[in-house]
């Protein structure tokens, strides 16, 4: 290790005295590449150095590619990606390239970006990707006047061409007292559209329908509810960025809502990563901001636990990037969920999620704030063909 | 006056002559595969504003195997003078020894803006879109060489396996027989007649 350390440290000395002396000496492709194959299995040293030449304007494919394989060496598989791209874009030919990115973004578990560089490969995408299966309830701590809600999904994710993978999903609520039903049944589709290997435009539509049988005034209401949404991110090395819009009619409110999405990976890899995802809400001309910090990090080999935090500010506003739609007359105050997913073997995942939601009911005239909780239990499978 | 002129005269006689020198001393290092020195001795006359001493500068680094300077040196040549095919054809060395392919199509298309029926770029720029598995590409350049050299083999050879991976078998059938024309036992043309029967 300290022998290592002086390795590296002698080296980026010998380049930094060369800084000071003539242009024809100052930092020689020769040398680089011969000191490259020197650290042949010193993959720091590698980065090191390969940085140093990039920063002085030297930069070429095998550059690129030797920093990506010592990144790939050393488990930094995001970073690793984007040395890979770089490299990619000096030989788009270049089947190393190509493939040292498709490997690097199925560890990262980036199913879309694998799929767009498989058939450059020669590899046929399969047209059936994922299945889910999921199911549970939302437990109110006040089931005298706020019910119990029972869920059911089920959902496919298919790859119709290179660049196009789409999800189509369908939900089931039901929550019944002695006061009222509702039953609420969702069609969800989802578009992942990959622009460039680096690159994803996500675009998405709900249909919700909502059944509500009111038992006391003996009459049966059908509402019909819709959102779209479109979200744009952008890997770089180990930061993702994205924004994303959404816009909807929910219970006969008209809202739409901006937001980005910045995703850290701390460890360059998918062992431990940091989310942040503002949203301005806009619902009856009234402006709120909503918040949501998550980690996401491998405890074990196979098991990943996700902690998200949400300030929702007393809002019902469109979930994930505009994706997922919070339909309940109730607004959210803040909510906090953990979900640990266990991968029992290489095509099967099951996941078990706790929520605790902070609710709110409005009611009556003059308005009342009726404040309630809502533990949620969801336990899900998923078949990866 | 005229001992000014004379001697601007002499001075520039001296030049072209230390010039000329360094030049053929150089080509004589670079027959003894003594690429160093061969660049060394026309650093000794470097003029930045010289297409020829850059061009060759480029050429010497090249065989030193210093890649990044034989780059910088052929631009430098090129941007002196931006019509030169020739400092292009330099410059493809060293990117294609870096791998920077994008870079070497690139200067091709440059090329072929200058010289549009250059036939060595047409052949070349084709190579590059058929790896690429852009073959409507590979074939517009490719096409362009078969009109100027009709039974040039490298051209139909390379061109039937475009219409090949193209899907229209019936040109990739005519230009593999043409390619069985020029050489009855070719391999390649037989393996693809084969994909079409």
């Amino acid at each position: 290790m300290f022998k290592q350390l002086i390795k590296i440290l002698f080296l980026l000395f010998c380049f930094l005295i060369e800084k000071e002396a003539s242009a024809q000496t100052q930092f020689t492709f020769k040398r680089l590449n011969d000191s490259l194959s020197v650290l042949d299995s010193n993959n720091k040293a590698i980065i090191a150095l390969g940085k140093l030449a990039i920063s002085k304007q030297v930069d070429y494919f095998y550059l690129r590619m030797k920093i990506g394989e010592a990144y790939f060496k050393l488990g930094k598989t995001q970073q690793a990606f984007y040395q890979f791209h770089k490299a990619y874009l000096f030989d788009p030919s270049s089947q190393y390239a190509i493939n040292g990115m498709r490997y690097c973004a199925m560890l990262n578990g980036q199913n879309s970006v694998s799929n767009y560089l498989k058939p450059r490969l020669g590899i046929p995408n399969k047209p059936i990707q994922k299945i889910y299966i999921e199911t549970g309830a939302k437990l109110s701590n006040r089931t005298d006047s706020i019910q119990n809600i029972y869920i059911a999904h089920a959902g496919i994710l298919l790859n119709l061409t290179r660049k196009l993978d789409t999800y189509q999903g369908y939900t089931y609520c039901s929550q019944k007292s002695s006061l009222y039903d509702v039953v609420q049944q969702q069609y969800m589709g989802l578009a992942n559209i990959q622009l460039n290997a680096n690159t994803q435009l996500k675009l998405g539509f709900s249909y919700i329908h909502a059944a509500v049988d009111n038992h006391l005034l003996n009459e049966s209401q059908s509402i019909n509810n819709f959102t779209e949404a479109m979200a744009i991110s952008k890997q770089i090395s180990n930061l993702t960025i994205g924004l994303n819009a959404a816009i909807g009619r929910l219970n006969k409110k008209e809202q739409w809502q901006l937001g980005a999405n910045l995703n850290y990976s701390v460890t360059g890899n998918d062992k431990l990563s940091i989310q942040f995802k503002p949203i301005l809400q806009n619902q009856n001309d009234e402006f709120k901001l909503i918040y949501n910090p998550a980690m996401i990090f491998k405890a074990f080999r196979n098991l990943w636990i996700i902690t998200n935090y949400t300030y929702a500010n007393t809002t019902n506003y469109i979930e994930q990037e505009g994706f997922i739609v919070n339909n309940n007359y109730d607004l959210t105050k803040d909510k906090f969920s953990v979900l640990f997913n266990y991968k029992t073997a290489k095509n099967k995942d099951v996941y078990l999620c706790y929520q605790f939601e902070n609710k709110q009911r409005q009611f009556g005239f003059p308005e009342i704030n009726q404040d309630y909780t809502f533990n949620t239990i969801i336990l899900g499978y998923t078949l990866k063909n | 006056m005229v001992l000014i002129v004379s001697a601007m005269s002499f001075n520039m006689n001296a030049q072209n002559t230390s010039l000329i020198n360094a030049f053929n001393n150089s080509y004589a290092l670079e027959k003894k595969g003594d690429f160093s020195n061969a660049r060394k001795e026309l650093q000794t006359v470097y003029n930045e504003k010289s297409y020829e001493i850059n061009l060759r500068m480029g050429w010497l680094l090249y065989n030193e195997g210093e890649m990044i300077n034989s780059v910088k040196s052929y631009e430098k040549a090129i941007a002196l003078m931006p019509y030169a095919i020739e400092a292009k054809l330099g410059l493809v060395y060293p990117l294609s020894s870096l791998g920077n392919w994008e870079a070497v199509l690139e200067t091709y298309l440059k090329i072929l803006k200058t010289d549009p029926n250059n036939t060595l770029i047409n052949y070349r720029t084709g190579l590059i879109y058929y790896n690429r598995k852009e073959y409507a590409k590979a074939n517009t350049y490719l096409q362009k060489n078969i009109n100027l050299y009709p039974f040039n083999y490298d051209n139909l050879i390379l061109s039937a396996w475009s219409y090949l991976n193209l899907g229209q078998q019936t040109e990739a059938k005519v230009l593999f027989e043409k390619c069985l024309l020029f050489n009855a036992e070719d391999e390649s043309a037989k393996a693809g007649l084969k994909l079409i029967k």
